[in-house]
Parts: C-alpha cells; structure tokens; sequence
C-alpha cells in the first residue's frame, strides 16, 4: 500500500511537472479563443492583432528604466514599428506576427536588436528584447493608446 | 515500479523538448519575399547568457550578423549588414528551424530552413 502511494505520488508530481512545461512550450499558441497558427508564412490570418499606437516602457539589461511610445503600421503582411523616445523617432523596426508573438527587428545608427512580444487578449505587448552585444534581456510593456 | 520508470522516461523527454536549444552549426536554404530568388547559407549560432549570437555565411564569407531570443517557444533574430530585419523561426523536433522573415521595404515575408549540421 505505501508502494502504490509513493508511485501515485510520483506519477501525479511528475504528471503536474510535465503539465508545465507543455504550457511553456507553448505558451505562445495557447491562449483560449485564439485560432493556433498551423502553417509557416500564413501571415496575420488566424494571429492576434498588432496595430496602431501604444504607450510603455521598459526594463534594459543593466536594470534601468525608460519611457517610450511605440508605433505599429501594417505593411502587406509584415509590420513597420518605431519607437519614440521623449516624443523623437529612436529606433525603427520591422515586425512579423507569428500567432500571438510579434517579433520585431529593429535598428537605429548606433546598433540593432531584436523584440519579442507576446499579445495579450486586450491588445498589450508583453516583450523581452535583446541588443548586439547584450548578454542580458531587457523587458518591455506597451499598453494601446 | 513499471509507472514510475514509464513516467520518469515521459518526463526526461518533455523536459529534453522543453529545453532544447538551438546552439550549432546549420546549412540553410531561403527564398526572398515576394518569391525573389532563392539561396543557401551556413548558419553558425551559439549562445552567451540569455542572449543567442547567429551570424549567416554566404559561400563562406560573413554576410549578417544577429543577435536571438526565444519567445513562446520560437527564436525570434535581429539581423543587420547593409540595413537590418528580422527571422522568427519555429523549432522542429528534429532540430531544424523553419523561419520566416522581413526587412524594410518588403510588404511579404521569405523564407529559411536551417538544417543541423
């Protein structure tokens, strides 16, 4: 009897373990009510949606703060982004969306980066991003304006 | 006993796709948006903290840098040379990466596989 107790004990903290790391796997592609992207390239059909202005700001590598203003214009299938900082252009970026993660390139004449986000059901942008160089992640929020 | 063997195995092979990473050397094949031609690559990317290193080989020669993260289970990179764009790949479970991606002035995407070398 303490056997099979022991051996339920283990099958339901191993079951609970392995529960969560499937959510983290895809994490990305499992929000209720959003459609799961099954195809490559099959564009913003069947993802969250991304657009317009947003207002936040972030966490960078060393642990400081900053304040921005991001826009995001559809082109085609791909997004065009900048970000504003203190109300001037500071980097612009190109996005694809992938499900509910936008992941965005961005660039300005002192370096580049990338931005990961993922969309939230009322619009927001959980983010974490990377410079050249960093071998640390910032973090971002953007909240629609 | 039998349980717990099966259990532990289901679990080191969930934890090993939770955590597989994508450090390596790849040969690659891309199609530019819009259908714009196709080309191959050698990809190497290799990892300092939490922050992923990708540099792209054209015939042998350094063609982009990028620098990656991983986001919901996919490896989002920033690439730049003579401008800049972004790749988003999905992760196979053969270790391949099927990859999308854009720069400014295109209004599609291209494409890239990477296979591991």
């Amino acid at each position: 009897m303490k056997k099979t107790l022991v051996v339920l004990g283990a099958a339901v903290l191993a079951l609970a373990l392995v529960n969560g790391c499937c959510k983290n796997l895809v994490k990305g592609k499992s929000t209720p009510g959003e459609p799961v992207p099954i195809k490559l390239g099959e564009g913003p059909a069947g993802s969250a949606a991304v657009g317009g202005r947003y207002a936040g700001g972030g966490t960078n590598p060393d642990g400081s703060t900053y304040k921005c203003e991001v826009e995001v214009k559809p082109a085609g299938k791909v997004y065009q982004v900048m970000w504003y900082l203190d109300g001037n252009p500071a980097y612009e970026g190109m996005g694809i969306l992938k499900g509910n993660t936008f992941t965005v390139g961005f660039a300005n004449n002192a370096g580049y980066g990338v931005v990961a986000y993922t969309v939230n059901s009322d619009g927001s942008l959980d983010g974490v991003w990377a410079g050249k160089g960093a071998n640390k992640a910032g973090s971002e929020k953007l909240s629609k304006k | 006993m039998r349980y717990v063997k099966l259990v532990s195995i289901l679990f080191v092979l969930l934890a090993t796709a939770a955590f597989a990473d994508v450090v390596g050397n790849y040969s690659g094949h891309g199609v530019n948006p819009g259908g714009g031609g196709a080309y191959d690559c050698d990809v190497t990317i290799t990892k300092t903290g939490d922050v992923y290193s990708v540099q792209w080989y054209f015939n042998g020669q350094l063609g982009y840098d990028g620098v990656g993260i991983m986001k919901n289970g996919l490896f989002c990179v920033g690439y730049a040379a003579n401008g800049y764009g972004v790749v988003v790949y999905e992760i196979a479970a053969d270790g391949t990466l099927n990859g999308v991606w854009t720069t400014p002035g295109a209004t599609d995407m291209g494409t890239e596989v990477l296979k591991k070398k």
